[in-house]
């Protein structure tokens, strides 16, 4: 199966190429169509996992947009990858969202920000008033909003795109040479601050080796603090409005799971940043590992539906104040390590929730009770 | 008169007064004439160097663009010196009290200043020299080029007193480390200026300026100028620039006078740090060129200017070790013989080692390096003169005990052969010009890997199971584990082509150069006390394969081995030593140095340590090959590694 998929995606490529090379110097149509393959999901390809219906919708949307540039026009380019993506095998849309392109979890975007290329290449080629580049960028733009999960079907346009935005960027670069070499100046000084600032905060050692993976998270961390990562941007500006918390959290939250609807608030574990960082610190009371809310803890819960459901909370020692989506708040009492439950609560939100605990008590642990049969 | 026009002085005024304002906030750390009322905060710290830079921007707007450029780069380099900077760290404190001592007791007796700062009893400074005095090995020059800033802050500190404040007047305070700090900010960005004007008579303004910007912002420069500021790295960085103005303003043209000239200057800077001597090989070149075209006698007149010039300008460090160790001039380092070994460079090391290796640290240098050799195929009678200083520093500084510098942010003993390396960044920037008019198609590839890099990171992260498919990753993590593959494959960019070599010589992942070599058992700072310690954190670093995964045995972090397992055991000078192994279960565990066995313990079933001797012959310098070898089909846990010179 991995071979007749390799088989598919060579053909998809190969028609993305041919194309390429009929208005676009061999350079910018060789290196756009190899990053077609390289930096997105058709890299799978190469290593053998990339699913046979993935090959498939990539291969006949490249096959639907050869055909629609000819003679089924630029309707066709426009709604033809929309059709792949939905009909083979037949889905519906689950409608425009911003994790489906921003988050790390699952964020098309996000993961392959060539992406953001192949979309700027067509915005140029738009503007340019070339012709067929609104319908490839609207055909493009449409899947990625209505169906970022079956995003191969408009890769063969991504590909027109990136090809396009490279012969650009050739232009550029042939006339004026310097706007890259400041490019190159502008991020090998950047990482240099980057190196200092994480020398400064000591988060490497001072006298020692240190592995290169280690200088790159670092700096990938101190970059992203101020303004977010910027493959979800603007996602995680809008997460960071909604939620009143840093922007870099949202590459943490967005998309994660809440196994068994449970969240150990003491020892956190993979949980850590639904829970936040207004703890303080781990405590043991009565073999239980604890926290205490550090003012307003706000804890992001994540999830799937809107319905009905009960918060159950352990806790010890001392009163607690909670609400959901800044809703009215409830107030508990602990004793010794016990727990608490709510009635089913109405204001829960598909996606994240925000609970926000204060009080003295030491929290345990949370849990969502979804009602009989809640989906 | 134009309104703009009559404007300009008002301008000029409201300029000069910012600027003393701001300069006094930075020395007292805070209050300044124009915030009487309390010390000025951030915000209006920056706002005041706004309106500043505002007000430079219209003085400056019509004429050299460079000027203008450089001086609005200085405000938010003074911010972050005000607001988050550093004063007297790593051997700061060694050159301030350098300081202290000449301008404020007008003595060189440093035993107070020991004692203030807690250091007196260090077991390197405790002893008194042959004159009576404590010992330091640092430089003398850093202390004297500081002076007029101390002074500054002197007066400051005494004007502030006599308004009321409660200042500390002991040389001591903020108020004299501020000052101190102010001035090797402003060296350091003088010796940008000076570097750019030297390059403004080769290369064409933009060109200039790129790589003034280059060797100031993509290297070390502005740690030594913001974050160890007591440091001498930025006054040297300056003489440096100075001496290479100097040279290069009359070079085609230059009597017994210039040269005296240069030597003078040359010789201060030898004071600022020892090693700028090799800067002297620029003129040397000049007089060799004099000898061929004017004769033998013209050169010698003007060598013997700059001969005496020379020692006049390094009289000052001369009288320093007069002062301290009754000699003009030491036969070797005061750190001992065995600081400079130049018969024993470590080349790759100080260049490519994650342990403040040059171009590991400071990417943007190779530029530098490259461009030196460009410059010497296009220019050869200006790059000749350049390149060979440079050469000297490099093999010196490798040639240094402690090549990895210390306690360094890149490595910091090449900060005089900066202004140097900006020729070669300038003339890379020329040839990468060229070569990007020529052929645009290369900037393609530049911009079309990291977005290929990233995609098959992601994807190949979660194929290998490194992190869950499909769930919630922050950005450090991702970029972590995609780095870390990279460097697995085709190992870390900024150690290539270092890391290759390591790999085909040692048969290892490329990846393990950057946390193993800069690494010693015994040697020097910060070594492995001799312990290999198995199963705990880090290990990685000097294990090679032949070992199971990390895990506790019996209470003990241990690693298991089956059959043969090989680790290495970086050494300075090959040395007789005792292999002391804290093994347990199999009946019989070969050890080998090199290739050459070394004896065989015999563990039991539980923890216990067996030794073997491993003599000097079977070692090597710098990495050796240590391995176990475990009897066929027989397991063994090993804990640790103790490598021991013999009592």
């Amino acid at each position: 199966l991995s071979a007749v998929s390799l088989l598919l995606v060579t053909a998809g490529l190969v028609l993305v190429l041919r194309r390429a090379l009929v208005g676009a110097p061999r350079p910018a149509a060789f290196l756009g169509t190899g990053l077609l393959l390289l930096g997105t999901p058709l890299f799978r390809a190469l290593t053998g996992d990339l699913p046979l219906d993935f090959a498939a919708r990539f291969a006949l949307a490249a096959v639907l947009v050869e055909a629609a540039r000819g003679r089924l026009g630029p309707a066709a380019l426009a709604l033809g990858p929309l059709g792949v993506a939905c009909l083979v095998p037949p889905a519906i849309p689950p409608g425009p969202s911003l994790d489906a392109l921003f988050s790390s979890s699952a964020g098309v975007l996000h993961r392959s920000p060539a992406l953001w290329l192949g979309l700027a290449g067509l915005a140029l080629e738009a503007r340019a008033r070339r012709a067929g580049a609104v319908p490839a960028l609207s055909g493009l733009a449409l899947v990625l909003l209505l169906a970022p999960a079956r995003v191969e079907a408009a890769l063969p346009l991504c590909g027109s795109g990136l090809v396009a935005a490279l012969a650009r960027l050739r232009e550029v670069v042939a006339v004026r040479p310097e706007r890259a070499l400041l490019a190159g100046g502008a991020t090998l000084v950047a990482w240099n601050f980057l190196l200092m600032e994480q020398t400064r905060r000591n988060l490497v050692p001072r006298d020692d080796t240190v592995p290169f993976s280690t200088l790159a998270a670092n700096a990938a961390d101190l970059a992203s603090r101020p303004l977010g990562n910027p493959l979800s941007w603007p996602a995680a500006w809008a997460f960071a409005w909604r939620f009143g918390a840093p922007p870099q959290r949202y590459d943490e939250v967005a998309g994660r799971a809440l196994p068994g609807g449970r969240l150990a608030i003491g020892d956190p574990g993979p949980g850590r940043p639904l829970a936040g960082d207004s703890w303080g610190p781990r405590r043991v009371r009565e073999g239980s590992a604890c926290r205490e809310p550090l003012g307003v803890a706000r804890v992001l819960l994540p999830r799937g539906s809107e319905a009905p459901a009960a918060l159950a909370l352990r806790a010890t020692g001392g009163t607690l104040e909670v609400a959901l989506n800044d809703g009215p708040a409830t107030s508990w009492t602990f004793g010794p390590v016990g727990e608490r439950r709510t009635a089913a609560w109405a204001a829960w939100r598909r996606g994240l929730n925000t609970l926000a605990l204060s009080g003295g008590a030491c929290v345990v642990e949370l849990r969502i009770e979804e009602l009989p049969g809640a989906p | 008169v134009p309104p703009l026009v009559k404007a300009a002085p008002l301008v000029r005024s409201v300029t000069a007064l910012l600027a003393a304002d701001l300069v006094l906030a930075v020395i007292t750390g805070g209050p300044s004439p124009l915030a009487p009322a309390g010390a000025l905060g951030a915000g209006w710290f920056v706002a005041r160097l706004a309106g500043l830079g505002g007000c430079l921007w219209w003085l400056l707007r019509g004429g050299r663009r460079d000027l203008l450029v450089l001086s609005l780069l200085l405000l938010p380099a003074v911010a972050q010196l005000h607001l988050a900077g550093g004063r007297l760290g790593g051997d700061g404190v060694m050159y301030y009290v350098q300081a202290r001592s000449l301008l404020k007791d007008f003595d060189y007796d440093l035993a107070n200043e020991y004692a203030e700062y807690g250091i007196e009893e260090r077991g390197d400074l405790q002893v008194p020299t042959v004159t009576g005095l404590r010992r330091t090995i640092f430089s003398v020059g850093p202390a004297l080029a500081w002076a007029p800033f101390f002074a500054l802050g002197e007066a400051v500190a005494r004007a502030h007193a006599a308004l009321g404040a409660e200042v500390v007047l002991t040389g001591y305070g903020p108020c004299h480390r501020n000052a101190v700090a102010l001035g090797s900010l402003l060296y350091g960005w003088l010796a940008v200026r000076l570097t750019n004007a030297v390059l403004r008579r080769h290369f064409s303004p933009g060109t200039a300026l790129g790589a003034a910007l280059l060797t100031w912002l993509a290297t070390f420069l502005p740690w030594y100028m913001v974050q160890q500021p007591a440091m001498s790295h930025a006054t040297s960085t300056f003489g440096a620039a100075l001496v290479l103005w100097l040279w290069d303003r009359e070079r085609n043209d230059r009597g017994p006078a210039g040269f005296g000239l240069l030597g003078l200057a040359t010789g201060l800077i030898m004071c600022l740090r020892w090693q700028n001597a090799v800067l002297l090989l620029l003129p040397a070149f000049d007089l060799l060129r004099i000898a061929r075209r004017k004769g033998l006698l013209q050169a010698l007149g003007s060598a013997a200017s700059l001969a005496l010039a020379t020692v006049a300008g390094a009289l000052p460090q001369m009288a320093a070790w007069k002062a301290l160790y009754d000699t003009w001039l030491l036969p070797y380092p005061p750190q001992g013989p065995d600081f400079v070994r130049l018969g024993r460079p470590f080349l790759l090391e100080t260049l490519f080692s994650s342990r403040h290796g040059l171009l590991f640290w400071t990417p943007a240098l190779w530029l530098a390096y490259l461009g030196l050799g460009l410059l010497l195929a296009r220019r050869p009678a200006l790059a000749l003169p350049l390149t060979l200083p440079v050469a000297a520093m490099t093999y010196v500084n490798a040639c240094a005990g402690d090549w990895w510098a210390g306690g360094s942010f890149s490595n910091r003993r090449f900060d005089s052969a900066l202004p140097l390396l900006a020729f070669g960044a300038a003339a890379g920037l020329d040839g990468l010009r060229s070569l990007l008019s020529a052929r645009p198609g290369l900037a393609l590839g530049a911009l079309a890997l990291p977005l290929a890099l990233w995609n098959i990171g992601v994807l190949e992260q979660e194929r290998r199971g490194l992190v869950p498919a499909g769930d919630a990753v922050s950005l450090a993590e991702r970029t972590e584990h995609t780095a870390r593959l990279l460097a697995d494959a085709v190992g870390s960019p900024p150690a290539w082509p270092a890391n290759w070599l390591f790999a085909w010589q040692t048969g290892r992942p490329p990846s393990q150069y950057d946390v193993l070599v800069g690494r010693y058992l015994f040697y020097r700072q910060n070594n492995l006390g001799g312990l290999v310690d198995l199963g705990a954190a880090g290990d990685e670093a000097l294990v090679g394969e032949g070992w199971g995964p990390a895990g506790t045995w019996d209470g003990a972090s241990a690693r298991a081995l089956t059959g043969r397992a090989r680790l290495f055991a970086p050494l300075d000078e090959p040395e007789d030593l005792r292999i002391t192994v804290r093994v347990a279960g199999g009946s019989g565990l070969r050890v080998s140095v090199n290739g050459r066995e070394a004896g065989t313990v015999v563990p039991g079933p539980s923890w216990a340590e067996h030794t073997v001797a491993a003599p000097a012959a079977l070692w090597r310098r710098n990495l050796n090959e240590v391995v176990l070898e475990a009897g066929p089909g027989e397991a063994a846990h090993v804990d640790r590694i103790l490598f021991e010179r013999p009592r």
